[in-house]
């Protein structure tokens, strides 16, 4: 099989190379950016966080993090419409990442547990599903919750 | 839009397969019971709209993320 490459312009990365089969299509797009549907994963190195990178607008790329780094019992039900939309068959084909907010004041990162993006990484299809969860909030703060003893 | 007015106890049914049931009014609160498939998603709107919202100002502090790394560096030697 020959692999397609091809070169996306990001804003952050400058030009990046993506394979084609790295491509995450969500299909309703996301919340707020719902034009959007192709999306790659780009790690950071030496960092817990990654980038969701829109390949459709350099402009638009989020700030990822795996939940399990900053919340290791976090666990829900992903609904069965979501199951069937995703072609997910088994635990391994799920990978869960959650967006990450920068305000001005960094101390006050937050992290969005109540909308994860689930993605099906097998097939490469991928939404951000909003759970009506009490337990996990939209916004979580990253520093507040973390074991430091840092002033705020 | 189509208004009702409905008392407690009373349904409403939409399409073939979603019921609303009101099931108790109290003062400036209305409590519902749906039911419906389950591959009909059912969501309070204001939480689409807050994700919405959220996500638009997640992209404006994309370029903040290289303060985050020092800051967790940060912490974790206070942790030390």
């Amino acid at each position: 099989m020959v692999v397609q490459k091809s070169v996306v312009q990001s804003r952050v990365f400058g030009e990046l190379e993506v394979n084609e089969e790295n491509i995450i299509t969500f299909e309703e797009g996301i919340p707020a950016f719902e034009n959007l549907k192709k999306f790659v994963i780009v790690k950071e190195e030496d960092s817990p966080f990654l980038w969701l990178q829109s390949i459709e607008d350099k402009d638009i790329a989020f700030v990822i993090i795996n939940p399990f780094d900053i919340k290791p019992d976090y666990e829900f039900d992903i609904g069965e419409e979501v199951l069937k939309k995703l072609e997910i068959e088994s635990e391994s084909d799920v990978a869960v990442f959650c967006i990450v907010v920068i305000p001005e004041d960094v101390k006050q990162t937050r992290v969005n547990l109540k909308a994860p993006i689930i993605i099906n990484v097998n097939k490469r299809k991928g939404i951000q599903y909003l759970l009506d969860d009490e337990r996990y909030p939209l916004r979580y703060y990253l520093f507040e919750n973390s074991n430091s003893n840092v002033q705020k | 839009m189509l208004v009702l007015s409905r008392k407690e106890g009373d349904q409403v049914l939409i399409g073939e397969n979603i019921i609303i049931k009101v099931i108790s009014i109290e003062k400036d609160c209305v409590k519902l019971g749906i039911d419906a498939p389950k591959n009909v998603k059912v969501l309070r709107y204001e939480l689409l709209q807050e994700v919405k919202n959220e996500n638009v100002e997640a992209l404006q502090g994309r370029e903040r993320l290289s303060k985050i790394k020092d800051l967790k560096e940060i912490l974790s030697d206070e942790q030390e």
